[in-house]
């Protein structure tokens, strides 16, 4: 579990929501939030799958998510 | 005495499309097509105004006050609530932008050149110039023991617990990559 309060992780891999921040502004919430992503990543560091919710309240399903581990662990 | 009625309408409504919203949010289950909360917060809304245009008195006016506010209010949450990225974003098939641990010229990791990649719930992982703490445990707890922190350089990150299942902070025998290698 990794907190990223700061959004430094976030901001490297890009996932910083650029939408409209639907949380308290700091200093009581963050200023800004991530955008709920799902990510399968090889053993050689390639991105073998993503899931990326297009709105703060979904997330990935978790039968959504076993399938692709699924699929990508059986190639 | 229909305006009161009209009120109470209102708040029965939005009452139970909220019950089942938040059940469904807990649950990770809100339905990609929201048209019945919509359809229900619309009509919870119309009913609670029709209300207060008319003579509710205070038994349907608090009721009918209450229904407008919240519908509103979680039509608001789904209007406002897209969310995007930019162009810099991940994507399916670049590398993770997270390095593999640089090695000393003897092959052995140091504290310092072990950038990132380490990602298991047990071990340290040095994102960029970010130390992540470990989150002692199976990753089952949910507990303030399986908390993790982000800090930089942070000595106190680094300190294992009596009650770390295994001193991690050996960089060396650390396997070289996350929990998704051992999958594989």
């Amino acid at each position: 579990m990794l907190s990223d309060r700061e959004l430094e992780v976030t901001d490297r891999f890009g996932l910083r929501n650029k939408g409209f921040h639907t949380g308290p502004p700091p200093p009581l919430g963050a200023k800004a939030l991530p955008v709920p992503t799902s990510l399968l990543v090889g053993a050689n560091g390639r991105v073998l799958w993503m899931d990326q919710s297009e709105h703060y309240q979904r997330r990935s399903d978790p039968d959504y998510v076993l399938a692709a581990l699924r699929e990508h662990l059986d190639e | 005495m229909g305006d009161t009625y009209l009120g109470l309408a209102s708040l029965v409504i939005v009452a139970i499309s909220i019950r089942l919203w938040i059940r469904a949010f807990k649950r990770v289950e809100i339905p990609k097509n929201r048209g019945g909360y919509v359809a229900a917060w619309i009509v919870a809304a119309g009913l609670g105004l029709a209300a207060l245009v008319g003579e509710p008195g205070w038994l349907g006016g608090i009721p009918a006050g209450f229904g407008v506010f919240a519908s509103t209010f979680f039509l608001l949450t789904i209007v406002i609530g897209g969310q995007k990225v930019g162009d810099e974003a991940i994507r399916v098939g670049p590398q993770f932008p997270i390095s593999r641990p640089r090695m000393n010229t003897d092959g052995r990791s140091t504290r310092k050149a072990s950038l990132g990649i380490r990602c298991s719930s047990n071990s340290f992982a040095d994102i960029g110039d970010l130390t992540v703490s470990p989150s002692y445990g199976d990753g089952k707890n949910s507990g303030p023991s399986s908390t993790s922190a982000v800090s930089r350089s942070s000595r106190s990150a680094r300190t294992p617990r009596k009650n770390s299942r295994r001193d991690t902070t050996n960089t060396d025998s650390a396997p070289p990559c996350c929990r998704i290698e051992s999958l594989r």
